[in-house]
């Protein structure tokens, strides 16, 4: 079986296309919230720019413009869309 | 945004025919839709902001009468909020019909919402709203494609230009009456019983469908950045972006302010003398006539003279910012910093909105979603000074600290003291905060999910006379029901006698030990506590207090107010002491209701109350002790 290179959004470059593969399974209040943003598996996600000082990336996602904080960016994991 | 105006008493008594409901993800223009319609002027933001319960409106349409509900802004039915709930409830149980407000250029994840209404009830009407840019961007939208397959009839609007909007009121009509009918789209209908994941991966798949059917964009690679994300987010354009933008906002609110308020404060006083001539002849009583001309009349100027041109200028200003898109950007730049104190970067706005006026800053934290960091925000909103309390701060540190030969040199020591201060205060802010998230308000952190909106040009002549009138009555109502009866308890203060003692006098002195302690003396701590409905009236207090009058005192000019201040043995100590309890002390009146109000709980309006008057206490107990060590070294 190929081992596709997955990793979490954080570690996600600037500008390229990602596809979300997973997302953490607590489904608390701000997962839900994510899910209706767009956060879902087989969505295209990619990272616009940092926030001024870090700890925040803003991503397009079904055509909007969403920021996240880094440790949420932790609960995504995706794969790079080629 | 925070319309003050309480719109559901208002009309609640008016007979309508029909009632019609605007719902939509945030950002949408949907109360430009809505403000179109009913033609009420309830503000609206282009950021996420709330609103108010359900604000209700009326409109006439063919003689029949349309009560039009405005929803809060939702991202789905499943309520991850109060606000959400409120519109969500609304949808699953009322049988009226819909308008489901979409930002044209942001279909894709705005069907998300629709598809879940659709699920619910048929009597929709799709509003596809920002029509105007969707020519700029190259996007297309076959709208009868879209109503075949949604089933439910599609009207393009610019609601901003009023374009639109009576095709809206037609259709809106035709589907009430029944004249015009919608289908049930049974593709669109998820099985309600999957997780939710499953239930919204199952909805966007049919989102993307739908969107691959009816848009076609004639540019390859959307844009979502513009170059002021570029400028306003980077180390090195957004610093000094920021900086200037805040210095600007402070500078023209307390000098242009200043300005005004000095005009104001003429014309008041020429109104005083004909209202004691009017008053003289109508009531036969000269303590009655005193009572009201110089307390309440008296009190009830100052407070609206100094109170009304910071905030007439300020919020305005602020207005144009949030509904052109660019507070979002600064919520997100600053959250870093809040984070590490365990708040949220949107505490960045909320503290400014504290700057234009407490009460106001707490009403604006309910952008922020997450409980906890919503009162860590709302309890510290009062440690940054107010434009109530900055003229007597500038008035103190004029006379005491900008003592210079020079004009220049003193404008100058005046701003950076003023920096020093704000700077204390949001250090300060920041480590109650952490304080409070490890002890009081503990619990996990929040997600941030922040939504940065296209820029857009606001409304800059609608948003400014919304924003102004709005402030205007929040004035106006303030001065009604706080400074007024205050003027009277403050006349009362200083015109009744105790054994030839004013109870002024009286009060005071019984304050002169704490007040020693704290580097001030008794007056000064009394003037506080009379000064618990308007900060504004703090000194006028104390020059009422220390020339033995009988009613608030101005001072014409600073030589009188320095020689008058330090004939009652004030010195630098005293100054600095009173400007540190000025703004760390307990929150106005109006500030603890907005608390109350807010938090609907006592112990975090007692908690807003007894922080900042603690910090202040012993921040002043440390002064007065140092200045005492160090004259006697």
């Amino acid at each position: 079986m190929k081992t596709e290179n997955i990793f979490t959004l954080n570690k996600a470059k600037i500008g390229h296309k990602y596809t979300i593969v997973n997302i953490d399974k607590n489904e608390n209040n701000q997962i839900i919230r994510m899910y209706d943003l767009g956060f879902i598996k087989n969505s295209t996600i990619t990272p616009l720019f940092d926030s001024m000082f870090g700890g925040c990336t803003s991503y397009f996602v079904k055509g909007c413009v969403i920021a996240l904080r880094e440790k949420d960016a932790k609960k995504i994991i995706v794969r790079e869309t080629l | 945004m925070f319309s003050i105006r309480d719109e559901k008493k208002k009309n609640i008594s008016t007979k309508y025919d029909f009632e019609v409901a605007f719902a939509g993800n945030p950002n949408v223009g949907k109360s430009t839709v809505f403000n179109a319609l009913t033609g009420l002027k309830q503000h609206t933001g282009n950021w996420t902001g709330k609103t108010v319960g359900n604000a209700c409106g009326f409109y006439k349409y063919c003689s029949r009468t349309f009560k039009a509900v405005d929803l809060p802004g939702t991202y789905s039915l499943k309520a991850n909020s109060e606000e959400e709930e409120i519109a969500n409830n609304y949808i699953m149980n009322s049988n009226n019909v819909i308008v489901v407000v979409i930002d044209s250029t942001n279909l894709l994840r705005n069907l998300n919402l629709l598809i879940q209404i659709l699920n619910f009830t048929d009597k929709v009407i799709v509003c596809l709203n920002f029509q105007d840019e969707l020519i700029k961007k190259g996007i297309s939208i076959d709208t009868d494609e879209l109503s075949l397959q949604l089933g439910v009839p599609v009207i393009s609007t610019s609601a901003r230009s009023n374009v639109g909007i009576d095709n809206l009121k037609m259709t809106i009509y035709k589907l009430c009456s029944g004249e015009l009918k919608t289908y049930n789209v049974k593709s669109l209908h998820i099985d309600q019983s999957l997780s939710y994941e499953l239930y919204v991966n199952s909805i966007y798949e049919k989102c993307s469908q739908i969107y691959d059917k009816c848009v076609h964009t004639n540019v390859n690679n959307v844009k979502p950045i513009s170059k002021i994300d570029k400028l306003l987010c980077s180390k090195i354009t957004g610093i000094p972006i920021m900086l200037s933008l805040l210095a600007i906002v402070f500078w023209i609110t307390i000098f242009g302010a200043n300005y005004v308020s000095e005009i104001l404060s003429g014309l008041f006083s020429v109104i005083k003398q004909e209202l004691f001539v009017l008053a003289t002849v109508v009531i036969d009583n000269k303590i009655i006539v005193s009572m009201l001309i110089d307390g309440v009349y008296t009190t009830l100027s100052w407070v609206v003279a100094v109170m009304l041109p910071p905030m007439a200028i300020f919020f305005p200003i602020f207005s144009l910012l949030e509904d052109s898109g660019v507070l979002p950007r600064l919520a997100f730049n600053m959250d870093k910093i809040f984070s590490k104190a365990h708040g949220h970067g949107k505490q960045a706005l909320t503290m400014a909105m504290g700057f234009g006026c407490n009460s106001c800053g707490v009403t604006g934290c309910r952008i922020i979603d997450s409980k906890r960091e919503k009162n860590i925000a709302i309890i510290t909103n009062s440690f940054i000074p107010c434009n109530g309390k900055l003229p007597s701060i500038i008035a103190i540190t004029t006379v005491f600290l900008a003592t210079t030969a020079s004009i220049v040199f003193n404008s100058l020591i005046t701003a950076l003291v003023l920096v020093v201060i704000i700077a204390i205060s949001v250090i300060i802010t920041f480590v109650v905060s952490l304080v409070l998230s490890k002890t009081v308000l503990k619990g996990e952190q929040s997600s941030f999910l922040l939504e940065l909106p296209p820029f857009r040009k606001p409304q800059i002549f609608k948003t400014i006379i919304y924003a102004l009138k709005d402030r205007a009555w929040f004035v106006l109502i303030r001065a009604i029901a706080v400074a007024a009866p205050a003027g009277f308890i403050i006349w009362c203060f200083a015109n009744i006698y105790i054994n030839n003692i004013s109870l002024l006098d009286y009060c005071s002195d019984f304050l002169e030990p704490f007040g020693n302690m704290l580097g001030l003396d008794g007056v000064i701590i009394l003037a506080f506590i009379l000064g618990f409905p308007a900060n504004e009236t703090v000194i006028p207090i104390i020059l009422m207090s220390y020339m033995s009058n009988t009613t608030l005192t101005e001072y014409t000019n600073l030589e009188q107010l320095s020689s008058l201040l330090i004939s009652n043995n004030w010195t630098l100590t005293t100054a600095l002491c009173f400007i540190v309890f000025c703004v760390f002390h307990f929150p106005c009146s109006t500030t603890c209701i907005t608390i109350y109000k807010e938090t609907k709980s006592i112990k975090n309006t007692i908690l807003s109350f007894i922080t900042p008057t603690m910090i202040g206490v012993i921040i002043c107990m440390v002064i007065n002790l140092l200045s005492k060590l160090i004259s006697f070294s």
